[in-house]
């Protein structure tokens, strides 16, 4: 590895060193509030070369000797010409203003993202805080979460559940970053809102494939998250007042042009769909947003962010429930020379999980904590090549579960279950790299090593076997402990280390291109979870003794195309995923310190088409995405004797959906009116139907027959959200009304069918629930 | 605990419930045997029990029982056997002068062309020491309170099934976190299940690990709301076993177990 290291750094500075150059570097950031703009295109005219500003607005460009016309160009602003003499290195601050809508026009702001059909980049999407602000949604609070389900090949498994899967791969192989830190549970109110809110997003990447060497842990995706970094000129306020919850965000800056801060807080009302006279019992969740950053001098900026959020639900004298997240960070920007840009990370984050049942004189808490140090640097050699590097070192530390009693007559013994400790430690390297015109390649290597650090009570089995197969029976039982327990005495139980190659190529044509990618990604952390959609309780474990990694592998190919002011987007891939855990059925899974005797590994595989169309310009946009796949998996027997589950067939994985169409559609009226209309169509969840009923000691119990092998009826809804900009003659505030129709023709979508006896009639019935019918929502928005 | 999360986000949720017509294809025919030696605690002697019924598809109203087999218990110490006379509705019985508390027993069944096995251990149980009525509501607030307190074997590893009155509300519970200590707990039973004599029987047994895990499924699977927290169903295989016929499934279980019980009256209704 080390010579291709070095052979990749002469390269570098081959390139770099071949003629008489000059580079210009600096930051891209709006004229208005100094907010960093991510992804800007810097484009010299006369040479048709150019750059990208980074995650951090910044950017860096080497060119020959001469006078040139810089262009730079980004979503929703107006292009930038500056005139360029270059005959020395040059640092340039380029100020960007927003379009502001003219009098007599109507807005014509790009607010749909592309992704330069050019780079040697797939799978990705992008989206804006505000694109995600004017997308239709239940309740009219704009989330996140909600629109890149509408994106191709991201789903959920249904309303009012939590997460998102992509690609046809479960929660938990989403890597959620919220600047920069991860994120283990992105839901509030089990899945009706997500952690973030998006008045404090400046953008949000989801990459679905061909992720790059600087990302790992996660197999299916990385939703990267970026805050806004305040506002440094001036004070500003920005808020809304919905329904169900209230916003509100404040900026400026601390000393002006040098620092900000910016503060945003969100809240549901208390009561939350529990009836008001009701007050002994409560269910409502709250969050807050931080962040601020320092220009220290040009070399060198400083940030700190900050996350807390918490749900909480109370049933007076049942139980009563809290859990969230919380995470900081602190950035060091810092320019080592005109070529070379550094990141310097300290990120901690924590999720919390705590329940008091009354009923049972219990009191549980669990988490999880991390360290995280990341160092990246990027150095730009030349217009064509790019070489990034970098490290990341992240400390775990597992709670799985503390148990104690709730009051002095509780029957409850405390104990804990055996804390877990866990290094994950990462270099890597990603070059992106210009072949020619045409051919431009992004490719890496990731390494990682993991280590399962020692623990106490870690149990040993009967011939290291933690699961026992009854071939009489035909059923996995898990194996009883040990007495002695797992190997004491070294500091390290296991130590798993892999190299991950990560390769994207793209061939550009006439205003198209064709792309190809391959990743391989392994995945240490697993959330223990058994249903369909994770819930706030499910616990994550690190991979250890008994518990193999995840491993992935995924081919993607593209054909892009832009015709004018429509581009089209296509994409085949094909993934195939090892150690997928599986749980034997009647699995234990709460509060169990012997996981590894209710797991087995097993194998997943998805494939599909994706299709995606956008127009992003004039008085009506739209997006269009189309997905054909297919997901499974199998859990064979260990050895020939063994049924393994589902008798070692493959099935349907819970997030298995055959068609996934959904538009999105923005039409402007006049000036002051918008539209903006959502139609979603998806095939059925994948379910069970009962093939057989019994009774037993007077129960009736339905028997089932293979996994998800049937299907929910199909999913489609209609969304429409009406905005009303007032014409105010005074500036000063800046408001809206967000008029929203969730469901519009009001589709009882099936979120389950459950089948039960009816207490009544004694009859067996199937009954479809369903979660919302159509629901109005009016939520008022200013800004001043 | 999943079952409570699951609870409170119906009742967060503007859900609607409707009854829709789904047709399902039904499997096939299986034996259904439910049978139990019990003894109770301060009891030397006890009885067996046995029904036998076939599996139906799941819209169909009448149990099919099977009246006509040869059903025996074995007590492999001694080679004692019991044949149990059918009384009903697929139900046959023996009573059983002692139960010994360590020695093997075994259940065979013959039915047509299919012979039955199983083989289980005596479990023992502790003693309920009081059962209440509470005034606490439930989640769904159409329910009564029961309060049960007993108190666990010393030693770690117990596993009890709680059932209260005779129409399927039954409760497992293990010793994890209360080892040997005297436990509290709540059950929410539906009113409309409490007789109309107000009188209410608790039963409690003592079960290993193997049955309550099979219990577990039994009560998962009878509960689910098979939405998004549910975990996927599938077919419960107990303990019981077609010698001769591999092909043709067999669901229930075969137990052994002490058991102790505790009537509670006058509950009060409102």
């Amino acid at each position: 590895m080390k010579k291709i290291i070095m052979v990749f750094f002469f390269l570098g500075l081959f390139v770099g060193n071949s003629q008489e150059e000059f580079t210009i570097n600096g930051y891209v950031l709006d004229s208005k509030n100094n907010e960093l703009i991510i992804g800007a295109n810097i484009i010299i005219k006369e040479l048709q070369v150019g750059t990208v500003s980074n995650s951090y607005g910044f950017f860096s460009i080497t060119l020959e000797k001469g006078q040139y016309n810089l262009v730079a160009k980004s979503l929703g602003y107006k292009d930038h010409i500056e005139n360029i003499k270059l005959e020395k290195n040059m640092s340039l601050s380029i100020y960007m203003n927003q379009k502001i809508e003219s009098l007599n026009e109507v807005t014509v702001t790009e607010n749909i993202e592309d992704i330069d059909i050019e780079l040697p980049v797939l799978s990705l999407n992008i989206l804006s805080g505000k694109t995600i602000r004017q997308t239709p949604v239940v309740f009219g609070e704009s989330d996140i979460l909600k629109s890149i389900q509408l994106l191709p090949g991201v789903s959920s498994a249904g309303e009012g559940a939590s997460g998102f899967n992509v690609r046809g791969g479960s929660a938990d192989q989403n890597l959620i970053l919220f600047d920069e830190a991860i994120i283990y549970n992105s839901s509030h109110l089990f899945g009706l809102f997500s952690v973030f809110n998006s008045d404090a997003i400046k953008e949000v990447k989801l990459f679905k494939g061909g992720i790059p060497s600087s990302y790992g842990g996660r197999l299916s995706s990385v939703l990267d998250v970026y805050q806004k970094d305040g506002n440094n000129q001036k004070v500003s306020f920005n808020g809304g007042i919905g329904a169900i919850s209230s916003r509100f965000l404040i900026e400026g800056p601390i000393q002006k042009g040098k620092s900000s801060f910016l503060i945003a807080s969100r809240g549901t009302y208390a009561h939350l769909f529990l009836k008001l006279t009701d007050i002994k019992n409560i269910a409502y969740f709250y969050d807050l947003n931080t962040k601020s950053n320092f220009v220290i001098d040009k070399k060198n900026k400083m940030y700190l962010s900050g996350y807390f959020g918490r749900d909480l639900f109370k049933l007076d004298g049942t139980f009563s429930n809290i859990y969230g997240n919380s995470t900081l960070n602190i950035r060091w920007n810092h320019l080592v020379n005109d070529k070379t840009f550094t990141n310097t990370s300290l990120i901690f984050s924590d999720y919390y999980y705590g329940l008091e049942l009354d009923f049972v004189g219990f009191d549980w808490k669990s988490g999880i904590k991390n360290f995280n140090f990341k160092f990246d640097l990027k150095n730009y050699f030349s217009n064509k090549f790019q070489f990034n590097y970098g490290l990341n070192l992240i400390y775990y530390d597992f709670n799985p579960g503390t148990i104690s009693p709730l009051t002095n007559d509780s029957g409850i013994n405390y104990s804990k279950l055996s804390k877990k400790f866990a290094i994950e430690n990462s270099i890597y390297f990603d070059v992106i790299h210009k072949l020619s015109n045409n051919i431009s390649l992004r490719y890496g290597v990731r390494i990682n090593q993991f280590l399962r650090l020692r623990q106490n009570g870690l149990s040993k089995y009967d011939n290291n076997n933690p699961i026992i197969y009854d071939e009489v029976l035909g059923i996995y039982d898990p194996a009883k402990p040990l007495l002695n327990n797992y190997d004491n005495n070294s500091s390290v139980f296991s130590t798993f280390t892999h190299i991950e190659p990560r390769i994207n190529i793209s061939y550009n044509f006439n205003s198209q291109s064709i792309k190809a990618s391959f990743n391989r990604l392994n995945q240490y952390l697993h959330l223990i979870s058994n249903t369909s959609s994770p819930t706030p309780l499910d616990v994550w474990v690190p991979s250890g003794p008994y518990v193999k990694p995840q491993k992935l592998n995924q081919f993607a190919f593209g054909y892009y195309k832009k015709f004018q002011n429509i581009k089209f987007e296509s994409e085949i891939f094909y993934k195939k995923i090892d150690n997928k855990l599986d749980y034997i059925d009647g699995a234990d899974l709460v509060a169990n310190d012997n996981i590894e005797t209710v797991i087995l590994h097993g194998k997943s595989r998805a494939f599909g088409l994706e299709l995606l169309l956008r127009k992003t310009q004039g008085r009506h946009k739209f997006w269009a995405g189309y997905t054909l796949s297919k997901s499974e998996q199998k859990t064979a027997g260990r050895n020939n004797f063994e049924n393994g589950i589902n008798m070692s067939k493959w099935y349907n994985s819970p997030y298995d959906k055959t068609h996934d169409f959904s538009i999105n559609s923005e039409y402007s009226i006049n000036k002051k009116l918008k539209l903006v209309v959502n139609f979603i169509f998806q095939t059925g969840q994948p379910t069970n139907y009962p093939n057989s009923q019994y009774d037993y000691m007077n129960l009736n119990v339905p028997n089932y027959g293979e996994r998800n092998s049937q299907r929910l009826p199909n999913y489609h809804r209609l969304d429409i959200n009406l905005t009303l900009n007032p014409n105010k003659k005074d500036k000063k505030i800046d408001s809206s009304w967000v008029f929203g129709i969730y469901n519009l023709y009001d589709r009882d979508n099936a979120s389950s069918i459950i089948f039960k006896r009816n207490n009544e009639t004694l009859l067996n019935e199937a009954v479809q629930i369903s979660i919302f019918g159509v629901v109005p929502s009016v939520t008022y928005n200013f800004k001043f | 605990m999943k079952k409570i999360i699951f609870i409170t986000i119906l009742l967060l949720m503007t859900g609607c419930e409707k009854v829709i017509d789904v047709e399902l294809t039904f499997s096939e025919e299986s034996y259904v045997i439910d049978a139990k030696i019990n003894k109770h605690v301060n009891s030397e002697s006890g009885f067996s029990k046995v029904i036998i019924t076939k599996s139906r598809p799941y819209f169909d109203e009448d149990i099919i029982f099977i009246n006509d087999a040869n059903v025996k218990i074995i007590e492999t110490k001694t080679n004692k056997e019991y044949d149990l006379n059918f009384v009903e509705n697929g139900t046959y019985h023996v009573n059983l002068t002692s139960i010994d508390t360590v020695s093997n027993y075994e259940l065979h069944i013959e039915h047509q062309n299919n012979r039955f096995f199983s083989q289980e251990k005596l479990t023992r149980s502790s003693q309920i020491d009081s059962v209440i009525q509470g005034n606490r509501d439930s989640f769904l607030g159409d329910d009564i309170e029961i309060i049960t307190t007993f108190t666990d074997l010393s030693e770690l590893d117990n596993y009890f099934l709680f059932e209260f009155g005779d129409k399927g509300n039954l409760q497992v519970a293990r010793d994890l976190y209360i080892n040997g200590n005297s436990f509290t707990f709540s059950y929410f039973m539906d009113k409309n299940q409490i007789p109309d004599s107000k009188k209410l029987n608790v039963k409690m047994e003592g079960i290993n690990y193997k049955y309550f895990k099979y219990m577990l499924q039994i009560l998962i699977q009878t509960n689910t709301q098979n939405g998004p927290f549910s975990t996927p169903p599938s077919s419960i295989k107990g303990n019981i076993i077609n010698i001769d016929n591999s092909e043709i499934d067999v669901f229930g279980y075969f137990k052994v177990c002490e058991y102790d019980e505790f009537l509670i009256e006058d509950i009060i209704i409102d």
